[in-house]
């Protein structure tokens, strides 16, 4: 088998390996993309992030303060809660607002939507950075 | 003894249909194990994973492969993951035998030899690599000019970096800027020097490294994008596009080798084609569903949610246009004579994603890639031709 020969076989165990593991190992991407089931796809769950700031009132944090899309930022949340990372992740937000804003309580709701548009709180998350300095 | 004789029978080095056929019954033996293993065994792992009632083995491969699982097996049920499972063994399943079918066809049937040594065997003008290069040249700076604004704004956010593949099995973790600053350097350097036509083959390499890697930190903070998928598949046969184009320079020949141009397009149409097939493996039936489109627009928020919800026909109707699309894609492989009907296909396909679901856009990565399916060297430049006069 040549080089050439090689280089093509190459070639196509990357396109096909993303394919039958149905995952992307980039750079070999995995192309499902809007083909999931509308049922799984439905998010059902929402995760609400704020702070409170100097004044004693809460905020609602926007990922655009951290040049992240919301449903970018939606799925770093998601993955940092089930990982229970999730002061991790406040301590990650903290670190880049803090040297904007005095910040002294970040709290996290994870929200359930009923079929009937309604919502119920599911979990709650409070993080305080002043305790987490003095530990 | 009997086991000897029997591989001494099939295996035979110097009896050609031997090895062929002992190549086909270790296909078959791995495919039944494959098979048998995953109905006795894996299976029922599958299912009590998420309730870590599994080897403990298997539960660190799951989490190799798919790091994401132990967030989404918070939110999906169990048979959510056995239907992927079943999804994986039905796919190795139809590979193995398309290997079979293609190695039968390849050793039996020397028509399909021919045809396929013919197809792998194209050359073409020089001119159209030429061509190619400059284009090439332009459009990659076209697409990375703000790359470093963007690793700069991720710099900040290094904290919730997380490496994809390629970048966990390096090890590398984020860079400093100016080592990014040096990535976003040679790439830019290497692009000017392709245009200008100098040291090809080592800039082409350079672009496709820098490339690869950049883009490797943008998706290493939980999201993958498709954005540059296909054009990936450019950006690594270049170089060897304009290796190709070196040897025939230097053999004084007026034509190159081809092959990497056909992977190019081979790479570009499979994503189609693969697209299209994930719509009906995973979506099955209800991908046609109307409301399977109408849920995505609403998403979207797309100016066209207010008329498909009006009329649900029409969704089920452009479902299936977009089905069609994205398998038919690859007849542009077959019928080179259509490529303009294919091209003018995807590019409504791509500005209708844009416009309606927000997806891509106008001048997208996916649009400029069809660049490597016109025939340039066919195309008269007269501007062009007299500066190389």
């Amino acid at each position: 088998m040549n080089v050439k020969n090689v280089i093509i076989v190459l070639f196509f165990i990357s396109i096909l390996i993303p394919f039958c593991l149905i995952n992307s190992f980039f750079p070999f991407y995995y192309y499902g993309m809007f083909a999931e089931s509308i049922q799984y796809t439905n998010q059902q769950e929402s995760f609400v992030i704020t702070y409170t700031g100097k004044f004693q009132e809460e905020y609602p944090f926007s990922s655009n303060r951290i040049g992240l899309s919301e449903g970018h930022f939606s799925y770093i949340v998601r993955s940092y809660y089930y990982q229970d990372r999730i002061q991790q992740l406040f301590s990650q937000l903290h670190h880049i607002l803090e040297k904007n804003e005095k910040i002294s309580r970040w709290k996290l709701k994870k929200v359930h939507h009923q079929p009937g548009g309604a919502t119920v709180l599911m979990d709650q998350i409070i993080w305080k950075p002043q305790e987490q300095a003095r530990q | 003894m009997q086991l000897y004789s029997w591989i001494k029978l099939f295996g035979n080095r110097k009896n050609k249909r031997g090895s062929r056929n002992l190549f086909v019954c270790i296909l078959g033996i791995v495919w039944a194990i494959t098979v048998l293993g995953y109905i006795f065994f894996v299976r029922e792992w599958v299912r009590g994973i998420s309730r870590n009632l599994a080897p403990y083995w298997f539960i660190q491969l799951v989490e190799i492969v798919y790091p994401r699982f132990n967030t989404e097996k918070h939110r999906f049920p169990a048979d959510f993951f056995l239907e992927k499972a079943d999804q994986v063994i039905l796919r190795f399943s139809l590979l193995a035998l398309i290997i079979g079918v293609g190695y039968y066809l390849y050793y039996f049937n020397k028509n399909f030899a021919t045809k396929l040594g013919e197809f792998w065997n194209q050359k073409m003008d020089k001119l159209q690599v030429e061509r190619l290069r400059m284009i090439y040249s332009v459009i990659t700076c076209y697409l990375v000019w703000d790359w470093i604004l963007i690793l700069n704004k991720l710099s900040l956010l290094s904290g919730f970096y997380e490496p994809v593949f390629l970048l966990r099995l390096l090890g590398w973790g984020f860079p400093p800027m100016y080592v990014c600053l040096l990535l976003y350097g040679g790439l830019i350097l290497s692009l000017l020097l392709l245009l200008s036509n100098r040291w090809v083959v080592i800039s082409a390499s350079v672009i496709a490294f820098t490339f690869i890697i950049i883009q490797g930190y943008f998706f290493s903070f939980h999201k993958i994008d498709h954005t540059y998928a296909t054009y990936n598949y450019a950006v690594c046969c270049m170089p060897l596009l304009l290796y190709q184009r070196q040897i025939a320079l230097k053999k004084g020949l007026d034509v190159v080798a081809a092959w990497p141009l056909l992977l190019i397009r081979i790479g570009v149409a499979t994503a189609y084609l693969m697209a299209g097939l994930e719509k009906i493996l995973i979506g099955k039936i209800a991908w046609f569903y109307p409301q399977t489109l109408i849920f995505y627009l609403n998403q979207h928020e797309s100016i066209l949610y207010h008329l498909v919800s009006q009329y649900p026909v029409l969704a089920t109707v452009l479902s299936i246009l977009v089905v069609i699309f994205e398998i038919s894609f690859v007849g542009i492989l077959f019928l080179p004579k259509y490529s303009f009907f294919f091209l003018a296909c995807g590019f409504i396909f791509h500005l209708s994603t844009y416009f309606f679901l927000g997806v891509g856009g106008l001048l997208s990565p996916w649009i400029l890639v069809y660049v490597f399916y016109i025939p340039w060297e066919n195309i008269s430049f007269q501007f062009i031709q007299k500066n190389n006069d």
